[in-house]
């Protein structure tokens, strides 16, 4: 289980503190259960994963309160190696302007263990599970938005494979008594994909959540929530204001207060999630 | 783009190196004939002397050109290593130790002493003697690279924007201060001035060598560990953080450690350019950036530049020499323009 | 690290060996690392012996054919040591010390003579070079002949000598650009008493850029251009007083007391003295 108690994380600088950017945000995240987070721009969706992953170095000044603890365990007490072996992230964008081969970069994924012949199967099998295989020689800087972006999630992946740690003496000790679950944070990891390919990710990250998984998700695509979230959480101003499963959760009202958007709520016989259709904005606001 | 298989690279450059030794030791202003260096060696190693060798050869090659040789190649693999891994913390394949000031805090040591030596710090000049000029300039290159760190570093985190722009500033100010010295300086102060900035290894002897062994082998021996870590950092720090280095630690080490090898080259050999930014940004067309590969072939490649860069500076215009620090600019700047210009060779434009 | 291995390569060298050393040690083979040192063995008839110079060794033209072995502050153990010397005669200006520690542990012998800016500096410096190369006749006979012409010339300065002694402005001329002023504590200064002038500097030492104000507030008697040889063009004293335009109204100008000689003449305090003398006295002469 991943915990957030009471957190609360703010911009401070000597003269001013602004709003808190996330508010008293208590969360748990379950095993084997995929959690879309979804909010407005600015909402503090992606402070909030990067409290969940975490980050020690960040900002002088970001103030955090509040822990984050995973199997009980403050996130801050783990040393850097063990936790880089229990929870991998995605951020947003990776700038890297080297000329990496594409197999090299997913390999990196693998540093928390060493460049071992297991780690070099994993790389391979996180290769062809994106389908990037065919682009492993190819240099990291020439590839397109798109493909930069699953290779990305190739490496992420790579870095908490199933049965990818050694076993150690110490956690088979432990393991009768304490599950250790492994983390999955990813922060708009489709946002350069296409239809196809979007589906394809969503897809493969709902595979990978297995019951010793725990996925969280910052997703800006509705429909794409709708499809594939176990579980929706809707943030405004730093506060959760819905939760639950994405019937529960996308509805018009709760739509229309997080984003200021008209939509629609569809239901299909085909298909056993909502379909949403977006209608435009709420309040209208023309030009002067 | 095709890779060369670094194993192989680095057998050539071994080899290369052991080549261009010997030949290192054999050429020179003073010829000497291949029987007497044989026995000079021969001495050297402990054998017994078959015949006597004239003292000025046996001294010319052991206590001249040996030392020189030795400092060569230490300075030439601290210079290219710290550049290789000063690009990659800063994520830039343009930084260089100078870009941050290391080497401008350095010159203003040597400056100083050069232009105050004889009246503002006469009693601590008549203390150290020759190892005056050396340890001020390594000891102000120590004092910049804190003053940098300090300023960019604010509770732990290192803003690498914030430490560039730091550099550029310190650059100015260690230039103008360096700049006001050359202005009251007189003549002959500014001849030494000038052959300080231009970079030489004439003065090599195994004291010199001595003094800067540790200051280089600790950074040779120890940068090469980061390599994980670096390739992690060229994906940005929170990235790095994410894949579990401890980036805080990383990044103090390698600041740390390249300016112990910058400061400690610069002190004795003045300043040679280039030689940190040409080599690596050479070496990652060749295997690529992986900084497991590329930092020990940094170190190689960069000692067997210098050494024989440095055969040239001694033996072009014989008797006298070339400032050494001339030739690596004569060399590195073309090329370094070649690269700017050529969309092929710029690192990651590969259509 | 690859030192060990260098008698591997030599060794295979050694079949190639032939001629033994050419050390040649019963002739006199001399290294000159100053310019007046230089001038005062060539003045001897001793250039024979001479087997290379320094850069501040310009003159007699002979001089600069002879194997370089560059600038005295900046020497190289193996570039002298190449020359096969058995004598190096330098001040106590050469450098660096290393170097000259090094030549020293090569058996070689280095000799540094003691320079003192006057006309007795000269004389002992001229018996000095002398006994080095066991002329001392020659070096008597060249001292009394300079002693006779420097006792003519000084006696027609005091014929004509000035009630108080004229105030003189020495400029160093590099070039076309880069005028310098000769403060205290310079071979100018020194030369400005042999001639019974006084400087017109007595703030600084050494020598500072002329700017075009301070030139005019000095009010010279005399000025001296010391032309650092740029070649070819008008002489110095006309540049100078065509970039420095208010130097013409100084008394020095207005009255024609202005003179220009090579810098290695005047400043050179060797063999030449009386030449450098005599090129500076019209300027110094009264006018009645």
């Amino acid at each position: 289980m991943l915990r957030t108690e009471n957190l609360r994380i703010s911009l401070t600088n000597k003269r001013t503190t602004t709003p808190h950017l996330v508010e008293n945000v208590s969360l748990a995240f379950k095993p084997g259960e995929l959690t879309l987070i979804l909010g407005a721009n600015g909402a503090g969706k992606s402070t909030l994963l990067n409290a969940l992953a975490g980050t020690r170095v960040r900002h002088p000044a970001l103030q955090q309160q509040g822990r984050v603890t995973l199997d009980n365990q403050d996130l801050a007490q783990f040393p850097a190696k063990e936790l880089a072996r229990r929870r991998a992230v995605m951020p947003q964008q990776v700038q890297l302007d080297f000329p990496f081969k594409v197999h090299e970069v997913i390999a990196m994924g693998r540093s928390p263990y060493g460049m071992d012949s297991q780690s070099q199967r994993i790389t391979d099998q996180a290769m062809a599970l994106l389908e990037v295989d065919h682009l492993q020689h190819r240099d990291y800087p020439s590839l397109s938005g798109g493909e930069q972006q699953r290779v990305q999630l190739a490496r992420v992946l790579a870095q908490i494979w199933p049965h990818g740690d050694k076993p150690r003496p110490q956690a088979d000790h432990e393991a009768g008594h304490v599950k250790r679950h492994r983390v999955l944070l990813l922060d708009e990891c489709t946002s350069a994909l296409d239809p196809a390919h979007q589906h394809q990710v969503l897809d493969i990250i709902k595979q990978f959540t297995t019951p010793d998984i725990i996925s969280c998700a910052v997703l800006h695509d509705l429909p794409l929530a709708a499809r594939y979230g176990d579980r929706v959480i809707l943030m405004k101003q730093g506060r959760v204001i819905a939760d639950g499963t994405p019937r529960q959760v996308l509805t018009a009202d709760n739509l229309a207060a997080t984003y200021d958007l008209r939509t629609r709520i569809l239901q299909h016989q085909e298909v056993d999630h909502p379909i949403i259709v977006g209608l435009g904005r709420a309040t209208q606001r023309g030009l002067p | 783009m095709y890779r060369v298989n670094p194993i192989a690279l680095w057998g050539i450059f071994a080899a290369a190196l052991v080549v261009a030794s010997a030949w290192s030791l054999v050429t020179g202003a003073l010829h000497i004939p291949s029987r007497e260096l044989v026995a000079v060696l021969k001495q050297g190693l402990g054998f017994s002397a078959i015949e006597p060798v004239p003292l000025h050869l046996e001294i010319t090659l052991l206590q001249i050109r040996l030392p020189r040789l030795v400092m060569a190649l230490l300075v030439g693999a601290a210079l290219a290593l710290s550049g290789a891994a000063i690009q990659g913390l800063f994520r830039n394949p343009l930084a260089d130790p100078g870009l941050i000031g290391v080497s401008s805090g350095a010159a203003l040591g040597a400056v100083s002493i050069i232009v105050l030596g004889d009246t503002l710090f006469s009693s601590w000049v008549w203390l150290s003697g020759r190892w005056a000029l050396p340890v001020a300039a390594f000891v102000a290159s120590l004092i910049t690279t804190l003053v940098i760190y300090r300023i960019s570093t604010r509770s732990g985190y290192t803003q690498v924007a914030t430490l560039l722009l730091a550099g550029i500033a310190i650059n100015a100010i260690a230039g103008a201060a360096t700049g006001l010295l050359t202005f009251i300086a007189d003549d002959s102060e500014l001849r030494s001035i000038t052959f300080w900035s231009m970079g030489s290894l004439t003065q090599s002897s195994w004291q010199d060598v001595a003094a800067m062994l540790p200051f280089i082998v600790i950074p040779l021996l120890l940068l090469p560990l980061f390599a994980p870590a670096l390739n992690g950092f060229l994906m940005g720090e929170t990235v790095a953080e994410h894949l579990g280095f401890p980036i805080r630690w990383v990044k103090r080490c390698i600041i740390l450690l390249t300016a112990m090898a910058v400061g400690a080259a610069v002190a004795f050999s003045g300043v040679i350019g280039f030689l940190g930014l040409v080599v690596p940004h050479l070496l990652r067309l060749v295997i690529g950036p992986d900084h497991r590969l590329l930092l020990p072939a940094s170190a190689l490649c960069g000692a067997l530049l210098l050494t024989v860069a440095d055969m040239f500076a001694r033996t072009v215009v014989a008797p006298a020499e070339l400032p050494i620090g001339l030739i690596m600019a004569i060399i590195g700047g073309p090329f370094f323009l070649a690269l700017l210009l050529s969309p092929a060779l710029k690192p990651g434009g590969v259509a | 690290m690859k030192v060990w291995m260098l008698p591997l390569c030599l060794w295979a060298l050694s079949a190639l060996s032939t001629a033994g050393s050419a050390y040649a040690g019963d002739e006199t083979r001399v290294i000159s690392i100053d310019g007046s040192i230089t001038e005062i063995v060539y003045a001897l008839g001793a250039a024979d012996h001479l087997v290379g110079v320094d850069t501040t060794s310009r003159y007699p033209a002979a001089a600069q054919a002879l194997p370089n072995v560059g600038y005295m502050r900046q020497l190289t153990a193996e570039g002298i040591l190449s020359l096969q010397p058995s004598l190096v005669i330098t001040t106590a200006e050469a450098g660096p010390v290393a170097v000259l520690e090094q030549l020293d542990q090569a058996g070689l012998r280095v000799e540094t003579v003691t320079t003192d800016s006057s006309i007795a500096g000269v004389y002992a410096k001229i018996r000095r070079v002398a006994q080095l190369l066991a002329m001392q006749e020659r070096g008597e006979e060249l001292i009394g002949t300079l002693q006779s012409n420097i006792q003519t010339l000084q006696a027609q300065l005091y014929d004509r000598r000035w009630q108080a002694p004229p105030k003189v402005m020495f400029l160093l001329a590099a070039g076309n650009h880069g005028v310098m002023l000769a403060g205290k504590n310079t071979h100018a200064d020194a030369m400005i008493q042999v001639m019974g002038g006084v400087n017109v500097v007595s703030d600084f030492n050494s020598y500072k850029p002329l700017t075009p104000e301070g030139g005019l507030q000095t009010l010279p008697d005399i000025i001296v251009v010391a032309d650092t040889g740029s070649g070819g063009q008008a002489p110095a004293s006309e540049r100078v007083l065509e970039r420095f335009q208010l130097l013409q109204h100084t008394p020095a100008a207005r009255q024609k007391r202005v003179i220009t000689a090579d810098s290695m003449l005047l400043l050179g305090f060797g063999p030449r003295i009386d030449q450098a003398i005599e090129a500076m006295a019209p300027a110094f002469y009264v006018s009645r």
